[in-house]
C-alpha cells in the first residue's frame, strides 16, 4: 500500500492495477513507481488486471478467457474470481500488522483500528466441505477468538460484506469451473470461542465507526432523510427533524442509525431518552438522563436547578455537535418543550444542535424560532428501493432482488419487518457461540 | 428461525409479529409474557419469558428475537419495551390464553423484580432517584392487577405520588390515569387510589368536569385518610351546587388531622360561605379558624386577604378590614402577593371619599409590583372605577384615561374590560356623547353575557334605547 496516498486503502485495487501496468522498464519514471520484469506486454496487462480483480466489481468484469502471455490464452475471470475469494475470506491473523509489533508508532484511524483488530480476534479459518460426503461442496469456517457482544457485531459487519461478495462470484465461479466450486447452502459458518488468552479490544472510536457502519449496512433507503440528517452537523446550526412513530414504519432501525452516526462523528455529545407513556418522568429525570449520558451526573434537584445545569453543560462543552434522540408515543409539551426550548437556546455557543424526535403524535409541540423543523412520514419504502437494497447491499442480482421483493409483498410485511425478514432469510451464515 | 411465514396481510400489527417470531406457541406465549411488563431488562424477561413460554434451554435465543423486532425499543441503559399499539394487544391476549394461575405467578415475579430493583438504587442523584420511582411504579402496577393485592398496589400508586415533587407529582397521575383503561378491563372498578390519582391528572390538563367527577367518586365512598380529605377538598372547590360543596368541605376537614390541611380547607369554606350574606359570621369563623392553624406565614397571608374582602363589604367593619389587609402583606414578602393584597386595600380605600389619596397611592403600589400586564390592567380599571364614584368631574379624565389603558393591558378579561366599559359610558354619557356612551354600554352588555350576568340586562337595554331616542 501506498502511504502517501490518503486514499489508498479505498483505491488500492486501482493503484496496484496502474503499479503493474506502468512497471515496464520503458515507461517514464514520472508513470513508473516499480519496475518489473514482466516484458510481455499480455502477460503484463492479465497479471494487472486479475491483480485489480481481488475486488469483485473489477473480478466481474474479467473476460471469461483472454491472453495471458504471447498467443497463450487463459480462464482470466476463472483466476480472477478465486483471487477475489480468497482475499475477501482471507481473515488470518497475520494480516494484523498493527498489533504484531510491540513498536506502535502512530494511533490507526478507526475503520483501520477495527480492520486491523478484526483480524488479530480471529483464531483461523478453513474452506472445505462441511459433510465429508459431499467433497464438492464447501464452507467457509471461521472461528474467533472470543464469543463476547463486541465480537460477534465485527463478524456479522464482516460477513455481511462478504455474503454479498459471495453472492456475486458464486454463480461465476460455479460456471467458470465447470462446476468443481461450488458451494453449500449455509455457506458459512462461524464459531466464537471462549476466550483463551487475553483479546485486544476496539477503542471507544472504532467501537464507535462499527456500530455506524452497521447501522449503515442495515439502513433501508430513507436517502433524503439520512442526507438531511448528514448537512444538520455544521457550526451554529440547529435543526429539529420530526419522524412519525408507529409498530409498521422503521423508525427504530433511523433512530439506531442516527444514533450510531452521530456518535461516530468527531466530538460529538449524543443521548437518547425514551419517553413512555406510563413512566413517572419529570423535567429534572429527563434531564439528568441526557446529562449522564453526556458525561456529568445530576445531583438530586428541581426542574429549575436539572434545567440550568442543562444550560451550563451545553454552553460550556467543547463539543462541536450535540444530539438528542427523543423517543415518544404522544409528545408532551409540559415535559418535553422546556428541554427543546432550553437545548435550542444559544448564548454564543457555535455548536451544532440536532434533535431528531420519535413520536406518534405532536399535535403540542410548539415550533421554536430559530430552529429548522424538517417533519419525515415515514410511508412503506417502495419497491424500487427494497430491490436496491437487495442488489447493493445484499449482492443479489435484479432478477434474485425482484423475487425477493414478491415473496414480501405477498406475504404483507411492513417496512419494520423488512429488517427480521433480511436477518431470518438473507443472512446465508450460520453461527455458534460456545 | 422461522421456517414458513403465512399470509399475514389482514392480521393485527402484533400478530404479524408473532409470524415473524415463528408463529409457534412458544415464541407466542415468549412475546406475550413480555407484554405484562411497563419496562423490561433481560434477566426479568428472560424469567417472565419462561415462566409463560416453558423454553427452558431457547429462552435467551427467543428474547434475541424478539428484542430485535421493530415494536421493541431499547432505552439508552440497556433496558426495553414494546411499543403501546403492540403492547396493548398482547395484554388482551395474556388475559385470555395464559392461564390464570401462571398470570398470577407472572404478575407476582414482576412486582418482586421491581420491589428490588427499587431498593438497588442508592440515592445519590436525580437519576437514581428516578429510577427508584419508575421501579416502585411498577410494583404497583403489577400488584394491583393481583386480585389479593389490589390495595396494596393502590396505596403503593398513592404513596408515590405523595412523596414526588413538582412535576414528578403530576408526572404520577399521569402515568396512572393512562394505565387506568387497561387496569379498568381487570378490576372492573378501580380503587380510590386510582380514582384520586385520575382525578389529579384530570385537574392538571384542565378537565374540570373529568376532576369533579372523579374525587366526586371518592368522596362519595370516603373515609379517614389522606387522598379522601384531599379529593373532597378539591370536589368542593369544583362542585357548583354550595350545598354539596360546603358539605365536601366539612368532611375533608374531619377526614384529616393534618394541620396544614385544615388550615387551607377552613379557608375554602370561608370563600364559600362569604357568598352567602346571611352566612358572613360563620365564614369569618371560618377564615380564623384557618388563621389559627395555619403556622406557614404564607398561608395565614392569604386568608387575612380573604378575611379583609369579608369585612370591606360590611361598612361598619373597614377598619378591621384595613388591618386584615396590613396583616396580610406583612406576613408575605412577595411582590404579587403583596401587589394583588394593595389592590383590595385600594379598592376599600377608595369607598371612603376622604381616603381617595391613600386608595390612589395603593393602586399605585398594587400596579409597581405586579409585572404582569393583564394584572395592571385590572388594577388599572378598578382605579378608573373608583375615579368615577369620586363624583369629581375633575377626575373623569383620569378615569376615562385609565380605563382605555386596562382595556389595552389586559382586552380578553370580561371582568375589567366590564368595569372599564361601565366607567367609559358612564363618562361619555356625562359628556354628552351619546354615540360613544351607547358603544359602551353595548359592550357592557357583551362583557356581562360572557360572565352570566343577566340580572342587569334588562336596565342596560332600556338605557340604550333612552340614549337611542335622543339622538333619534
Amino acid at each position: 500500500m501506498q502511504l502517501d496516498k490518503p486514499d489508498a486503502r479505498e483505491k488500492h485495487a486501482e493503484y496496484a492495477y496502474e503499479l503493474i501496468l506502468n512497471s515496464w522498464a520503458r515507461i517514464g519514471n514520472e508513470e513508473r513507481r516499480v519496475t518489473l520484469t514482466i516484458n510481455d506486454r499480455n502477460a503484463r496487462r492479465a497479471i494487472a488486471e486479475v491483480a485489480r480483480g481481488h475486488w469483485t466489481t473489477y473480478a466481474l468484469q474479467l473476460k471469461q478467457e483472454d491472453y495471458i502471455y504471447g498467443n497463450q490464452r487463459g480462464r482470466t475471470r476463472l483466476l480472477g474470481t478465486l483471487l477475489a475469494m480468497a482475499d475477501l475470506l482471507d481473515l488470518s491473523p497475520v494480516r494484523a500488522g498493527y498489533f504484531r509489533t510491540v513498536h506502535r508508532l502512530y494511533d490507526p484511524e478507526p475503520i483501520s483500528e477495527l480492520h486491523q483488530t478484526m483480524h488479530d480476534l480471529s483464531r483461523g479459518f478453513e474452506i472445505i466441505p462441511p459433510d465429508p460426503n459431499i467433497p464438492g461442496e464447501l464452507q467457509f469456517q471461521l472461528e474467533w477468538n472470543s464469543n463476547d457482544a463486541v465480537v460477534q457485531d465485527i463478524s456479522h459487519w464482516a460477513l455481511h460484506w462478504f455474503t454479498s461478495q459471495w453472492r456475486q462470484l458464486k454463480p461465476v465461479l460455479y460456471k467458470d469451473s465447470g462446476g468443481s466450486v461450488r458451494w453449500a447452502s449455509k455457506w458459512a459458518k462461524i464459531t466464537f470461542n471462549p476466550p483463551a488468552v487475553p483479546v485486544q479490544k476496539l477503542s471507544k472510536k472504532a467501537l464507535h465507526a462499527l456500530n455506524a457502519e452497521l447501522a449503515e449496512q442495515k439502513r433501508i433507503d430513507r436517502k433524503e432523510f439520512a442526507e438531511q440528517f448528514q448537512k444538520a452537523f455544521k457550526p451554529s446550526e440547529s435543526v429539529l427533524f420530526i419522524l412519525h412513530r408507529n409498530s409498521e414504519n422503521d423508525g427504530k432501525v433511523l433512530s439506531e442509525w442516527c444514533e450510531a452516526y452521530s456518535r461516530n462523528l468527531e466530538s460529538s455529545q449524543v443521548a437518547r431518552i425514551d419517553v413512555q407513556p406510563a413512566a413517572v418522568l419529570d423535567i429534572s429525570s429527563a434531564a439528568s438522563q441526557i446529562i449522564e449520558q453526556w458525561g456529568d451526573h445530576l445531583p438530586e434537584c428541581d426542574d429549575e436547578d436539572a434545567l440550568a445545569h442543562f444550560n451550563v453543560m451545553l454552553s460550556a462543552s467543547q463539543a462541536h455537535n450535540f444530539v438528542i434522540i427523543l423517543v415518544t408515543e404522544k409528545y408532551k409539551a409540559d415535559l418535553l418543550q422546556p428541554l427543546l426550548e432550553n437545548f435550542f437556546e444559544r448564548s454564543g455557543n457555535e455548536s451544532a444542535r440536532v434533535c431528531v424526535l420519535l413520536a406518534s403524535q405532536t399535535k403540542e409541540l410548539k415550533i421554536i424560532d430559530g430552529v429548522q423543523t424538517h417533519n419525515f412520514e415515514l410511508p412503506e419504502i417502495s419497491e424500487h428501493d427494497i430491490v436496491d437494497y437487495f442488489c447493493n447491499s445484499l449482492g443479489y442480482n435484479n432478477e434474485d432482488g425482484q423475487t425477493e421483493f414478491n415473496k414480501i409483498v405477498n406475504i404483507g410485511l411492513k417496512s419494520s419487518m423488512l429488517y427480521n425478514y433480511i436477518e431470518s432469510f438473507c443472512n446465508k451464515w450460520i453461527n455458534e457461540v460456545k | 428461525m422461522p421456517k414458513i411465514i403465512a399470509d399475514i396481510t389482514m392480521k393485527h400489527i402484533a400478530e404479524k409479529y408473532i409470524d415473524l417470531l415463528g408463529g409457534d406457541m412458544k415464541s407466542r406465549m415468549a412475546f406475550i409474557a413480555c407484554a405484562a411488563s411497563l419496562r423490561l431488562d433481560d434477566e426479568i424477561a428472560g424469567k417472565s419469558v419462561e415462566l409463560v413460554a416453558k423454553t427452558n434451554g431457547t429462552t435467551q435465543e427467543i428474547l434475541q428475537q424478539i428484542k430485535k423486532l421493530g415494536c421493541v425499543w431499547s432505552q439508552w441503559d440497556g433496558t426495553w419495551y414494546l411499543a403501546e399499539d403492540v403492547r396493548s394487544y398482547l395484554l388482551d391476549k395474556l388475559e385470555e390464553e395464559v392461564p390464570d394461575n401462571i398470570r398470577l405467578q407472572l404478575r407476582n415475579l414482576l412486582a418482586s423484580h421491581a420491589d428490588n430493583l427499587a431498593e438497588s438504587f442508592s440515592r445519590d442523584g436525580q437519576i437514581s432517584a428516578y429510577r427508584n420511582r419508575q421501579a416502585q411504579f411498577e410494583a404497583a402496577y403489577q400488584r394491583i392487577l393481583i386480585p389479593e393485592q389490589i390495595e396494596h398496589g393502590a396505596k403503593q400508586f398513592a404513596d408515590i405520588w405523595r412523596k414526588a415533587k413538582g412535576t414528578a407529582n403530576r408526572a404520577t397521575a399521569d402515568a396512572v390515569d393512562y394505565l387506568s383503561p387497561e387496569m379498568t378491563k381487570t378490576l372492573h372498578r378501580l380503587p380510590p387510589e386510582i380514582l384520586f390519582l385520575r382525578g389529579m391528572s384530570a385537574r392538571s390538563r384542565g378537565d374540570k368536569r373529568g376532576a369533579e367527577s372523579y374525587f366526586r367518586a371518592v368522596w362519595e365512598n370516603g373515609r379517614k385518610g389522606y387522598i379522601y380529605a384531599i379529593a373532597a377538598h378539591l370536589f368542593g372547590l369544583l362542585v357548583r351546587d354550595p350545598k354539596i360543596a360546603e358539605k365536601a368541605f366539612r368532611d375533608s376537614i374531619k377526614w384529616n388531622d393534618d394541620p396544614s390541611h385544615k388550615a387551607q380547607v377552613w379557608h375554602s369554606l370561608g370563600n364559600l360561605l362569604s357568598r352567602n350574606r346571611k352566612r358572613w359570621t360563620e365564614a369569618e369563623h371560618a377564615y380564623n379558624k384557618s388563621i389559627q392553624l395555619d403556622e406557614n406565614p404564607s398561608g395565614k397571608a392569604q386568608v387575612w386577604h380573604s378575611l379583609g374582602n369579608l369585612l370591606s363589604k360590611d361598612r361598619k367593619r373597614w377598619t378591621e378590614a384595613e388591618n386584615a389587609y396590613n396583616k396580610s402583606i406583612q406576613l408575605r414578602d412577595d411582590p404579587s402577593h403583596e401587589g394583588q393584597v394593595w389592590h383590595s386595600l385600594g379598592n376599600l380605600l377608595s369607598m371612603d371619599r376622604k381616603r381617595w389619596a391613600e386608595a390612589e397611592n395603593a393602586y399605585n403600589k398594587s400596579i409597581q409590583l405586579r409585572d404582569d400586564l393583564r394584572y395592571k390592567g385590572q388594577v388599572y380599571a378598578s382605579w378608573a372605577d373608583g375615579l368615577f364614584k369620586s363624583d369629581t368631574p375633575e377626575n373623569y379624565d383620569k378615569a376615562e384615561e385609565f380605563a382605555l389603558k386596562a382595556f389595552s393591558l389586559d382586552p380578553e378579561n370580561p371582568k375589567t374590560c366590564g368595569v372599564a366599559n361601565r366607567v367609559l359610558a358612564n363618562i361619555y354619557e356625562f359628556r354628552g356623547d351619546v354615540a360613544k356612551a351607547i358603544e359602551m354600554l353595548e359592550a357592557l352588555m357583551e362583557t356581562d353575557r360572557k360572565l352570566g350576568k343577566t340580572k342587569y340586562k334588562e336596565r342596560l337595554q332600556a338605557r340604550i334605547d333612552k340614549l337611542r331616542k335622543q339622538i333619534s
